[in-house]
């Protein structure tokens, strides 16, 4: 290592969880309280994670509205992920989610009531009563702050727990023993600069998504993929990352949401010639159609030529008509939104849109308890040992290939529940760790000397510019051969061009220049397994939408993508049968139909 | 002072980074373009701003809540840069 020295500082725990959002903060808490010494490693502090712009709410079928069941819940859902997901996963999800929710109640989150005590609970698109007859009203909120109230709550019963946070520690890379399970985790503070090995029977890895490998998404800053890095450097796959779900209106080149409510109460698209484009692509929902349709309505008027602005690249929406009354009455903060991001003020003018990433359903593959699985010969459903992930950052797979408005909460906190459970069962608590290899840390460091010392030509900030602008263009909302093929080439450009990045400051200590030269890197991972895994699936299914394969192909495409990305950036593809069983007789298989709404 | 140019805290920076990308934008803008010009006071009152909430920081900067004293000139800016 050219003469460098890195002190290492180490820690034992029975168990280790990265990432302190929703997923990450209800499998601490879990774990803490099972009697497990438990330590959450997080780049951020907890009540700062993604988790936080989550305010829609959380589904589950309390029936507290009128009638209602988890079997629907379930089917919706099964139906809503347009057959790709596992419906052991999705009955676990859907029956645990009435007593998740009791227990988030319990635990302090203030869900909003109705006049005789009950948590309210309002409908959302896809969620229905009868397996697709009514409107089902499902979804909890703690007023517009969900997700927030989410995350104080468990962070504070975590810490009641005596669960250990090191806060502004970045993940550096997994740490393996010689037979291949987790052992650990290698990360630096932040604060001191100084590096901590975290060894622990387990890891778990609640990361989040990768939003910020496009040009326009909804995310914050931090969701880098950081757990889709790890596992790809581990030259473990990743499972149907070419599900990528887009939102219609995000604000064109800020990528802040307007939410779908302004369709709702009457606000419409229109594209360069003025033209309200969605009567033709949907002559009844019109701009109420959902989220897919629109999106790739919207995509094709740009590649047509009838987008609007300077470089005809996107689209407007118009709310002028509404008055400013309604606006702040029915739609608080959208105004606000507007101005500040679009510069519009949208009694005047219309709000420049664009279809804007919003959730990856791919991600880590799991099975129901949030373990790490793995396909091994003729077996599928290998466990990676000491290994788990939850939350976006997983795919278990109960979203399959679109998720449904208000079951990303739902998501992260049943199965934060899960592996908290699992590991229980699975790990005593204080046994001592087996010797790892004196090596074990060896690629992780020669990696970080690299880095830090990386005197290429681009700086990151260029290298990440090029990969967002690929993948906004090539592996986005419709997606073709011929521009999926240009788009794989160019990003393996991209992928290729990080061996050439500038990192300015050697430092160790707040060097936001060496983080998200990591953070990129991760970005990197998760981009070039995205838009190869896009091009390889020949259907077009949920949010994957192919224009030279328009159907479903149930007979060729009803499985799971795995794709592994080696050092070069080069992706090998496997695949997994999904599961159509159910895990108990409590429910039936949904057998796959045309999907229609 | 050497002639080296003061340079923004890499510890501020990171903590500017929030929950939401809405936030991220506009406390990020004071940071890149306000701070180094900021007298002392201002700085302190910045690094603590950054402690705080972001569904708090939200309501404050669209003026659904009034905000404590102290930050009130950083907001009030953040708010004038951006039409608000």
């Amino acid at each position: 290592m050219a003469g460098t020295a890195y002190k290492i500082q180490e820690h034992k725990y029975d168990i280790v969880v990265v990432g302190a959002g929703g997923a990450g903060l209800r499998a601490t808490m879990g774990l803490a309280a099972t009697g497990l010494s438990t330590a959450c490693v997080t780049k951020v502090f907890p009540t700062r994670s993604h988790t936080v712009a989550a305010q829609g709410g959380i589904s589950a079928a309390l029936g507290n509205m009128g009638h209602d069941d988890w079997r629907f819940h379930f089917y919706d859902t099964v139906k809503g992920g347009d057959w790709l997901g596992d419906q052991d996963a999705i009955e676990y999800m859907c029956k645990h989610a009435p007593a998740a929710v009791i227990e988030l109640e319990h635990f302090g989150v203030p869900f909003s009531r109705t006049e005789e005590g009950r948590i309210y609970q309002r409908p959302f698109g896809g969620m229905t009563t009868d397996y697709g007859k009514g409107v089902a009203q499902r979804t909890c909120a703690a007023a517009d702050r969900t997700g927030h109230a989410i995350l104080h709550t468990l962070y504070q019963q975590a810490l009641k727990h005596h669960a250990q946070f090191y806060i502004e520690y970045f993940a550096l890379d997994l740490i393996f023993d010689q037979d291949g399970a987790c052992r650990g985790v290698l990360a630096l503070d932040l604060n001191e600069g100084t590096l901590h090995l975290f060894r622990a029977h387990g890891v778990v890895i609640a990361t989040g998504g990768y939003g910020r490998a496009y040009f326009s998404c909804t995310s914050a800053h931090t969701c880098t993929g950081d757990g889709g890095g790890l596992v790809l450097r581990a030259g473990l796959p990743l499972q149907d990352m070419e599900f990528v779900q887009f939102h219609p209106t995000g604000i064109y080149g800020a990528g802040c949401l307007i939410t779908e409510g302004v369709r709702g109460e009457g606000g419409f698209l229109t594209n360069s010639k003025g033209e309200r484009f969605m009567e033709r692509y949907a002559p009844n929902a019109k701009d109420l159609a959902s989220r897919d349709v629109v999106s790739r309505a919207m995509t094709i008027e740009i590649r047509e030529g009838r987008g609007v602005g300077e470089h005809h690249d996107h689209i407007f929406l118009n709310l002028q008509h509404l008055g400013a009354d309604t606006l702040h009455e029915k739609l608080p903060g959208i105004s606000e939104s507007a101005r500040i991001f679009a510069g519009v003020d949208v009694t005047k003018q219309p709000i420049p849109v664009l279809p804007t990433v919003h959730y990856n359903m791919g991600g880590i593959p799991t099975n129901y308890h949030g373990e790490v699985v793995r396909k091994v010969g003729d077996d599928p459903d290998r466990i990676v040992e000491g290994l788990y992930s939850i939350g976006e950052a997983a795919c278990v797979s109960v979203h399959g290939g679109n998720r449904l408005g208000s079951n990303s909460l739902l998501d992260l906190v049943v199965f934060g529940r899960a592996v908290a459970q699992r590991c229980a069962e699975t790990i005593k608590p204080d046994t001592p760790h087996k010797p790892l290899p004196a090596s074990a840390c060896d690629e992780a460091l020669t990696r970080l000397d690299g880095l830090r010392n990386a005197k290429g030509s681009l700086p990151t900030a260029q290298i990440r510019l090029d990969m967002q602008r690929t993948m906004q263009a090539d592996a986005a909302v419709f997606r073709t051969e011929k521009t999926l093929q240009e788009g794989c080439a160019k990003m393996d450009k991209v992928f290729a061009s990080f061996a050439d990045v500038r990192v300015a400051d050697r430092s160790l200590v707040w060097n936001s220049d060496l983080i998200e030269t990591y953070e990129l890197n991760n970005l990197l991972y998760n981009a070039v397994a995205t838009i190869h895994s896009a091009e390889q699936r020949h259907e077009s299914r949920g949010a994957h939408a192919r224009e030279d394969y328009p159907e479903r192909d149930d007979v060729n495409w009803m499985k799971h993508t795995l794709v592994s990305v080696d050092a070069n950036g080069k992706c090998s593809f496997d695949y997994r049968p999904v599961h159509t069983n159910t895990l108990t007789s409590d429910v039936e298989t949904v057998p796959p139909k045309k999907r229609v709404y | 002072m050497n002639g080296a140019p003061e340079v923004i805290p890499g510890r501020l920076r990171w903590r500017a980074r929030r929950g939401t990308r809405e936030l991220d934008r506009m406390i990020g803008w004071w940071l890149e373009s306000r701070y180094l010009q900021a007298a002392t006071a201002q700085r302190e009152a910045f690094a603590d701003l950054l402690e705080e909430s972001d569904p708090d920081l939200w309501d404050w900067l669209i003026a659904q809540h009034a905000p404590p004293a102290r930050y009130a000139p950083i907001l009030d800016e953040i708010r004038a840069h951006h039409r608000l």
